[in-house]
C-alpha cells in the first residue's frame, strides 16, 4: 500500500467558526428571583385530644360549631357558637364537624380555600357552590378583599394543554364569584397546568387532588 | 512544544472533570439494533485526553442506533498505511477509523482522521482539521457527521444540541432551569435559572435564539432570549395564557397562545413590528400551534370536537381540518422536516399517554412507546430520531428514539426531573 498524502486538509476552525454553532460559555443569565408563591391556607394534620382545642370542639359540635384554630380565637359567625378552645397551635384545622343544629359556619366555609375537579372537566360541584357562595358574599361585604384564582391540572396529557384547562378551572370559579357577589376588580386569575402539583403521586387520588383552584387573598383576608 | 499540548490537554481534562461533577445527562442504551453495522475507531496517535477523540466518535455513532463500535483493538495504526486489512477483516470489521492529534502552533491542536474499508483494501476519506483545545468535543462530533454521511449517506445529527427544562431542589426549594446541552447530554450550559416554572422552549430555525415561557413575573409570559449573549426581549404578556410559542420556518414570525378575547386561541405574532393577528375563532381550547415546514399552515391541539386531538389551519384560508381520528387524545404535535411524519402525544385506551407518529401520506399511525406518560416528541434535525420526555421509575428523565420505536435510550438526569425536550434545527 503506497504512502498516501492527506488529500483534503480542511482548515475546519473556519467551519466551526462560521457555523453558528456557538459554545454557550460565559455568563449565566442573571434573573431575579420571582418571589411570588401562590399561598395556601395549611391543613392541620396534627390529632388533637385537648378538649378545650379548637378542633376538638369542632368535632364533638356542643351545639355548633367552632371556629377551627385560627391565631386569634375570634368567634366568627354562624348561628349556635360552640364553646370556643384555645386554638390548636399550628393553624386550621379542616372543616369542623356539624354540631347540633347541623349548620357549617361562614366561618369554616372560608376557611375551605380549594375547590376539586373531575377529569377533563371545569364543572362546579354542589360541595364547591357552598364555598363559593360564602367566599363571595365575603367579597361583596368586603369590598378591599382581593382573592388570586390559580388553576391547575393533573401531571395527564400535554403541558400546554393543561394550562388552558387550569385556566379554565380558574375562569369557573371567578364567574361564579362574580355572579353572586363579588366585583370584577377583587378578582384575579391564574393557571399553572400541571406545572406545581400540590401531590407528587402517579396515582388515582394524587390526580384528584391536583385537579383544583386554590383561592389565595390577597388583600382583606377573612379572620 | 509537547509539554506545552500536555498541560493544555491536561487544563482541557480538568475543565471536563470539573463540568462533569455539575448535572449531566447520562446515556443508557434500552433497546439495541441487531443489524447495528461494525466499527472500529481506533484511538488517535497521541491522543491522551480523559475525554479520547475515538471514544466519543464511537459513542455518538452508537447512539444512533446504526453502529456497534468496537471495544477493542488488535493493533493502533495512526494512519492509512499503517492498517493491516486482514487482520480487520478478520474479526468482521470492514470499516475502520484511524487518526492522530498533533500540537500545532498559537497552542492550537491538528487533528487528522482516516476512515478505511478492510473488505475493498483501501482508504474512502480523509480530513485534517485545526483547532483551540476548547472544541475538542465539537471536532469529535464533527468527524461522526462526516463518517455517518460518507457510509450511510444520510445527515448525521451529532452536532446538534437539545434543549430541556430541568426541575430540581436547591435548599428544599423547587427550582427550575432551562438548559441546553449537545445532543449526547454533555455540555450542559443554563439558558434560564428561576424559582418559577418554564414551559415550552422552541428553536429559532437559525439555532441562535430560543423562545419559551416563563413564570418569574407570577404569570406565564414569553421571552426570547439570543443564545450567544443571554440577553432577552419579553415578547408577549397579555392578560391570561400566553404560552406555546413556536417559531415560523422564515424565523420572522411566532405562532402563539393567547386567551385574551375569552379563550385560548392561536394567534400569529410578526417579529419585526409586533403585529398580532389572530388565527382561530372558536370557544374550545386551541393551543400547542407548531409549523408544517413551507410555512403555510400550522398544526395545533384542540378539543373543538369533544376531545383533544390535533388539526391543520391553513395561514391563508384559515381553514381547519382534523388530522388524528385515532384515541381520546392526541396533542402536542410536530411535523418532521421532510414533511412525512407528523409525531404526538397519543392516548387510544386506559390511562397510557404514548408517543406515536402518523404518517402524513398514508394517515396510518403507529404507537412507539409503551411508557405510561411520555411528553413533548421532538424530531432530530435530520428526521431519522425523536426525543421526548418518558419516565424511569419515579424519574423524569429524557428518551431518544428510532422513527420506528425499536432503538431507544435513555438520558437520565442526575439531579431532578428532566422534560419539555426540543431537538436544535
Amino acid at each position: 500500500m503506497s504512502h498516501k498524502n492527506l488529500s483534503i486538509a480542511l482548515c475546519v476552525a473556519v467551519a466551526l467558526a462560521a457555523s453558528g454553532c456557538t459554545t454557550l460559555k460565559g455568563k449565566k443569565t442573571a434573573v431575579e428571583e420571582a418571589t411570588t408563591t401562590t399561598q395556601v391556607t395549611p391543613t392541620d394534620t396534627t390529632t388533637n385530644t385537648d378538649p378545650n382545642s379548637a378542633e376538638t370542639n369542632g368535632l364533638n359540635g356542643k351545639g355548633g360549631v367552632n371556629a377551627s384554630g385560627l391565631a386569634d380565637n375570634t368567634a366568627t359567625t354562624g348561628s349556635n357558637n360552640g364553646q370556643n378552645g384555645t386554638n390548636a397551635s399550628n393553624g386550621t384545622g379542616k372543616n369542623g364537624q356539624n354540631g347540633g343544629n347541623g349548620e357549617v359556619s361562614m366561618a369554616d366555609l372560608l376557611n375551605v380555600r380549594l375547590v376539586h375537579f373531575d377529569y377533563d372537566s371545569s364543572d362546579l360541584s354542589n360541595a364547591d357552590y357552598q364555598t363559593l357562595q360564602a367566599h363571595a358574599q365575603y367579597l361583596s361585604q368586603n369590598p378591599t378583599a382581593k382573592v388570586l384564582l390559580a388553576g391547575h391540572a393533573d401531571e395527564r396529557g400535554t403541558r400546554e394543554y393543561n394550562m388552558a384547562l387550569g385556566e379554565r378551572r380558574a375562569n369557573a370559579v371567578q364567574a361564579f364569584l362574580n355572579s353572586n357577589g363579588a366585583k370584577s376588580n377583587q378578582l384575579d386569575t391564574v393557571s399553572y397546568g400541571k406545572e406545581k402539583p400540590s401531590n407528587d403521586g402517579h396515582d388515582e387520588a394524587s390526580w384528584a387532588e391536583n385537579r383544583r383552584v386554590e383561592i389565595t387573598y390577597k388583600a382583606g383576608s377573612p379572620k | 512544544m509537547m509539554l506545552r499540548l500536555l498541560k493544555h490537554l491536561i487544563a482541557l481534562s480538568m475543565l471536563i472533570t470539573a463540568s462533569l461533577s455539575h448535572a449531566e445527562l447520562t446515556i443508557d442504551i434500552l433497546k439495541a439494533n441487531n443489524n447495528a453495522m461494525p466499527i472500529a475507531v481506533v484511538p488517535f496517535g497521541s491522543d491522551t485526553a480523559t475525554e479520547p477523540l475515538n471514544r466519543i466518535i464511537s459513542d455518538d455513532l452508537a447512539r444512533s442506533g446504526l453502529f456497534k463500535p468496537a471495544q477493542s483493538f488488535p493493533e493502533q495504526p495512526t494512519n492509512s498505511a499503517e492498517v493491516v486489512f486482514g487482520v480487520w477483516q478478520g474479526l468482521g470489521l470492514d470499516f475502520v477509523v484511524v487518526g492522530k492529534v498533533t500540537p500545532d502552533a498559537n497552542n492550537m491542536i491538528t487533528i487528522q482522521y482516516e476512515l478505511v474499508s478492510s473488505s475493498q483494501q483501501k482508504r474512502i476519506m480523509g480530513e485534517s482539521m485545526t483547532i483551540p483545545p476548547t472544541r475538542w468535543r465539537e471536532a469529535a462530533h464533527f468527524i461522526s457527521d462526516r463518517i455517518f454521511k460518507q457510509i450511510t449517506g444520510m445527515d448525521g445529527a451529532f452536532s446538534s444540541r437539545v434543549a430541556y427544562v430541568l426541575q430540581y431542589k436547591r435548599e428544599g426549594n423547587t427550582r427550575y432551569r432551562l438548559e441546553i446541552a449537545d445532543a449526547d447530554g454533555r455540555q450542559p450550559n443554563s439558558v434560564l435559572d428561576s424559582s418559577e416554572p418554564i414551559l415550552s422552549p422552541s428553536w429559532s430555525p437559525d439555532g441562535q435564539k430560543i423562545a419559551y415561557v416563563s413564570f418569574e413575573s407570577g404569570k406565564p409570559a414569553i421571552y426570547i432570549q439570543t443564545l450567544s449573549n443571554q440577553q432577552r426581549q419579553l415578547i408577549a404578556s397579555f392578560k391570561g395564557l400566553n404560552g406555546a410559542p413556536a417559531w415560523s420556518p422564515d424565523g420572522h414570525k411566532l405562532a402563539l397562545t393567547l386567551s385574551q378575547d375569552g379563550n385560548p386561541e392561536i394567534y400569529l405574532l410578526e417579529l419585526a413590528n409586533k403585529k398580532l393577528t389572530r388565527l382561530t375563532n372558536h370557544y374550545a381550547i386551541d393551543t400547542e400551534a407548531r409549523w408544517f415546514p413551507d410555512g403555510r399552515a400550522l398544526l395545533f391541539t384542540s378539543d373543538r370536537g369533544g376531545s383533544p386531538q390535533i388539526y391543520r389551519l391553513d395561514i391563508d384560508t384559515l381553514e381547519v381540518k382534523r388530522l388524528t381520528f385515532d384515541g381520546s387524545f392526541n396533542g402536542r404535535g410536530s411535523i418532521s422536516a421532510d414533511g412525512r411524519y407528523l409525531a404526538m402525544v397519543h392516548r387510544r385506551s386506559g390511562q397510557n399517554f404514548q408517543i406515536a407518529i402518523q404518517d402524513m401520506q398514508t394517515g396510518g399511525l403507529s404507537t412507539l412507546t409503551d411508557t405510561p406518560l411520555d411528553e413533548s416528541p421532538s424530531f432530530s434535525p435530520n428526521g431519522q430520531m425523536l426525543v421526548y420526555a418518558t419516565r424511569q421509575g419515579k424519574q423524569g428523565v429524557l428518551g431518544i428514539m428510532s422513527l420506528d420505536g425499536r432503538f431507544k435510550l435513555q438520558l437520565p438526569a442526575s439531579d431532578g426531573q428532566v422534560r419539555e425536550p426540543a431537538w436544535s434545527p
